[in-house]
């Protein structure tokens, strides 16, 4: 590389690159200041130690927050990798002219307004109007209240979820399953392999790439969870599906109190790189990468 | 191949089951939203929920329309104008990053992609902040800088693998012809970018679209854009739910309309270049 092209890209680069640490990296090191103290935006912040902190680990809503947040990452990280492998894998058994239809029909809602779609699954979900519980009545069910309890919102969350998202788990697979050599898959064939065993040891090692970066970006995406609870059911009933982001949307925007709030984003902040650190790591005993 | 087998039939029918039921599941909720938009609030009621509207009643539609309008033109200037804008920069940072690397462009574009690995909240706060000192609070402008900031890390990426697939001699050749470093992005580079135009250009704008939570707080509210009119419009204690099921579907239509026109391009392009490194 010419040293004139080298300054010639500096050009192109800087100003994007400026005015990403300005909006970026300095927001990043205000929070960490604001963390520290008290802020609520009309009067001076006032340095008060680590005292969001401790009121972080002591207050008697947070574990239930945390534990929450724990809940739906468990589970959607796992409902969407299973949901989007089985239909990246009901699509790519089909002819390649059809597979352009399903393809486009299990992605549409990815890029449908999360606000609007919310709107009809309220009404879907609802008690007394939904269409769930006409079903469920239809086979002699009682109407259970999806939106209104402690067990049944995480479900409500799940099926939401599920129809909005997995249309991104099950592209990365679709394009996954196709980067797999088709001489396998002949070559089983040829030595007569059922399909369980073409999956187990030829399909599964293969993906473990794929599988790992859609359970990282699932990851990722969940532990940041906010539309769902925001949207369908506002982190209740009670507190029980108070997300962390959530909580940091309420405690800066409804409470006024940006210090704290500051303190639980560094939490969340902390905990998705030490998760994220770790997952890295132990990557490396199951993702298969020469092939 | 035996394809005439028993098994092989039962195989077959049980593929297309399961592709019918998932694909009902994904369709079911957009055929409720656009039904009962078009019924008449003494319509609405449990038994008749799946049945098309008869009559069609339009009224929600129209005050669907009025009550949406000054914000789906908020919505419309703020998409434009940062996509546009964030179409451009990730085309300059993608050409850099995948044409011309060095090693601090290499640190520059790790710095950047680290963006993507932080939570949204993390930085409302302060974002909020400086655009308050800066005097960018509360119009379109903070919005639309906002947006073309923090999709840096994803705009330059799409750019920089959409143009690992476009050969360097290329560029070589112009290079011997004594070519500047602008002169071959602008007159080489930048016509053969189309289909990343297209790709990178449909995401930010259904993400810009479709974004609630900066639009609510970086926004006063005669700047809000549709998703925060739409939220006010539906949760007030409305009466019935033809009015928000017309406005979320007019809400949703800008991007239901790309995707079914240019959707396919879409696609094609997330699938030649969205999963390398």
């Amino acid at each position: 590389m010419k040293q004139s092209n080298k300054k010639d890209a500096l050009i192109f680069l800087g100003p994007t690159f400026l005015t990403y640490v300005l909006f970026l990296y300095i927001p990043i090191l205000f929070c960490f200041y604001l963390a520290f103290t008290k802020y609520d935006i009309i009067s001076a912040s006032e340095f008060v130690g680590l005292k969001n902190f401790t009121r972080l680990f002591t207050y008697s809503r947070t574990p239930k927050i945390y534990a929450n947040t724990l809940k739906l990452v468990v589970m959607l990280v796992t409902m969407h990798t299973v949901f989007g492998l089985f239909l990246a894998l009901l699509v790519r058994s089909l002819a390649h002219g059809t597979q352009h239809v399903f393809r486009f029909l299990y992605y549409f809602p990815c890029i449908l307004t999360t606000a609007s779609v919310a709107i009809a699954w309220r009404y879907i979900f609802n008690k007394d109007l939904g269409i769930i519980n006409y079903f469920l009545s239809q086979v002699g069910v009682d109407a259970i209240p999806w939106l209104n309890d402690p067990f049944w919102v995480y479900g409500t969350i799940a099926i939401f979820s599920l129809w909005k998202f997995a249309g991104n788990a099950f592209l990365y697979f679709y394009i996954g399953l196709g980067n797999i050599p088709i001489t396998y898959y002949e070559a089983a064939r040829i030595d007569g392999a059922n399909p369980f065993t073409v999956f187990k040891h030829i399909t599964f090692p293969l993906l473990t790439p794929t599988i790992f970066f859609v359970v990282l970006n699932l990851f990722i995406a969940s532990s940041q969870i906010f539309d769902e609870p925001f949207f369908l059911t506002g982190g209740g009933p009670g507190d029980a599906t108070r997300t962390l982001n959530l909580y940091i949307y309420e405690t800066a925007y409804r409470e006024f109190n940006f210090g704290y709030s500051s303190a639980i984003a560094i939490s969340l902040f902390v905990l998705l790189a030490v998760f994220t650190l770790i997952q890295l790591n132990v990557s490396k005993k199951w993702v298969n990468y020469d092939y | 191949m035996v394809h005439n087998s028993l098994s092989y039939r039962f195989k077959h029918y049980l593929l297309y089951l399961a592709l019918a039921l998932c694909s009902m599941f994904f369709l079911v909720p957009i055929y409720m939203t656009v039904i009962t938009a078009l019924k008449q609030p003494a319509d609405i009621n449990l038994l008749t929920a799946w049945s098309v509207p008869s009559p069609v009643y339009w009224k929600s539609f129209a005050e669907a329309w009025v009550l949406l309008g000054p914000n789906l033109k908020n919505s419309l200037v703020l998409t434009f104008s940062a996509t546009i804008i964030s179409s451009f920069v990730g085309s300059i940072n993608g050409y850099v990053f995948s044409k011309n690397s060095f090693k601090s462009s290499e640190l520059i574009f790790t710095l950047i992609l680290f963006g993507m690995f932080i939570p949204y909240q993390i930085i409302l706060i302060p974002l909020f902040q400086v655009l308050k000192n800066m005097g960018l609070y509360g119009d379109l402008k903070g919005l639309i800088l906002a947006h073309v900031v923090y999709g840096i890390p994803i705009v330059s990426l799409l750019f920089r693998n959409f143009y690992d697939q476009i050969p360097d001699d290329i560029m070589e050749s112009a290079r011997l012809d004594g070519a500047g470093y602008f002169y071959i992005y602008g007159k080489i580079i930048l016509p053969l970018s189309i289909p990343g135009f297209v790709t990178v250009g449909i995401w930010q704008f259904t993400q810009i679209w479709n974004e609630f939570l900066w639009g609510i707080t970086l926004t006063k509210q005669s700047s809000n854009p549709v998703t925060v009119g739409l939220s006010q419009l539906a949760g007030g204690q409305a009466v019935s739910w033809n009015l928000p099921m017309a406005g979320a579907f007019i809400t949703a239509l800008p991007v239901i309309a790309i995707m079914v026109f240019l959707g396919k391009y879409f696609i094609r392009g997330l699938l030649s270049g969205s999963v390398k490194g």
